[in-house]
């Protein structure tokens, strides 16, 4: 009870840390252990930091597949087909897809055999039937396909440009990766020979 | 009487008090010296801890960043295999639509020699293979959406398919698959000859892998 009264009267919990520090030589109020553990965390963390710039700088250069050369190919190739196939009529107004597409631009109203369809619906019907058998395409992607006369222009019934336009109009302002096809018709007509531009543009839809 | 003991006690020397005042306030009855020893072995195991936690954690950040890169670097080797892969098989499909063996014009494969190389069968593939290598096949579908009939000299004209150098089912393989016409020889006969039509098809060419 006696040895108690210093202990007391200095404070129970401060004076034997106090002083077993003053033993080893140690400052209690400096707060150097704590400046200790937050140089550690500081570079842990920085050590983190570091490897996960690294990671996401190697991610960046991370490479891919890219499907483009084989699209590109695609698309071409599905024009290509698409004009040389033939619609089924034996007249040479009609014969290939080209053929009736050139016949339906100049002379929409043209009948193709006897009593067959015009050469704007053939035009319409086969290019849109063949396209749509490609599984891919029929799957997977919207198409367009245009029409239009080049270094001429030829005015339609409602005094605007005239071009054929099968497919999905929207295709042309879609933001999605298109991929396009570019195919030259000649037509040989009375008045001279015309060229006209065959244009696929096909996307994902 | 107090003071006395008290001074008693503090003129034994400053460590003897101080020990007294530890044992007291942690109510601990046996020698000061011992007490101090627990206290300073309890201080070094902790700060011990500390660096082993430490060290762990950084081998275990280190691993990590190692298991990454080996990932990384075996996943973008995938990546230039299958890269390489494809471009072979991208370059195979340009040759063949165009090959002189298969293709009447630029993309436009004639149904005779396809028939003729399918009746050919294995000895087909080893001369095709001797210019364009070993390992591919090639599938050739005509679109008239009618159920597959394989074209041979006993099918012809009544077919609208053909496998060249096809493996059994279960070889991995890349394919691309490409629009072509199908130039068969039967259409309208006129007096000069048979007016051919040219049909809507799919080429699919595959490397196996």
């Amino acid at each position: 009870m006696n040895e108690a009264y210093p202990l007391q009267e200095r404070g129970r919990h401060d004076i034997p840390l106090a002083a077993m520090a003053r033993q080893k030589g140690q400052c209690v109020s400096c707060p150097h252990g704590s400046m200790k553990a937050q140089t550690t965390m500081v570079l842990i963390l920085l050590v983190i930091l570091l490897f996960a710039g690294t990671a996401i700088f190697l991610l960046t250069f991370a490479k891919s597949v890219s499907q483009a050369d084989y699209m590109n190919l695609y698309a071409h190739n599905l024009l290509l087909t698409l004009m040389r196939s033939d619609t089924g009529y034996t007249d040479p107004n009609c014969k290939l897809v080209s053929d009736a597409l050139a016949c339906a631009f100049f002379t929409p109203e043209y009948i193709c055999g006897q009593n067959g369809p015009s050469c704007l619906t053939l035009a319409n019907r086969t290019a849109a039937d063949y396209i749509e058998r490609f599984s891919m395409v029929k799957k997977s992607y919207a198409y367009l396909l245009t029409v239009e006369p080049q270094g001429f222009t030829v005015l339609g019934s409602n005094g605007e440009p005239f071009k054929i336009v099968i497919g999905d109009p929207n295709v042309a302002l879609g933001r999605q990766t298109k991929y396009a096809a570019n195919e030259q018709m000649r037509k040989s007509m009375s008045s001279g020979v015309f060229n006209l531009n065959a244009k696929l543009m096909i996307m994902t839809k | 009487m107090m003071q006395l003991k008290w001074s008693a006690r503090q003129g034994s020397g400053r460590k003897g008090s101080v020990e007294m005042m530890e044992s007291h306030i942690l109510n601990d009855v046996r020698a000061p010296t011992s007490m101090r020893d627990i206290i300073s072995r309890k201080k070094g195991s902790v700060e011990m801890m500390e660096y082993m936690f430490l060290t762990l954690f950084v081998i275990v950040i280190v691993i990590a960043f190692v298991i990454f890169l080996t990932w990384w670097n075996v996943s973008q080797m995938d990546v230039e295999k299958s890269k390489v892969e494809l471009d072979k098989t991208l370059v195979l499909t340009k040759s063949l639509i165009s090959s002189p063996f298969l293709a009447r014009d630029d993309s436009m494969l004639d149904d005779g020699k396809l028939t003729a190389l399918q009746d050919m069968g294995q000895d087909a593939c080893s001369s095709i293979g001797s210019i364009y290598g070993a390992d591919w096949f090639a599938v050739i579908r005509l679109l008239d959406g009618r159920n597959d009939t394989i074209c041979n000299s006993t099918s012809y004209p009544d077919c609208n398919y053909w496998s060249l150098c096809k493996k059994p089912a279960g070889n991995i393989y890349k394919s691309y698959v490409v629009p072509v016409n199908i130039y068969r020889n039967l259409g309208v006969i006129l007096t000069t000859g048979v007016l051919g039509r040219n049909y809507v098809g799919s080429i699919e060419v595959g490397v196996y892998t």
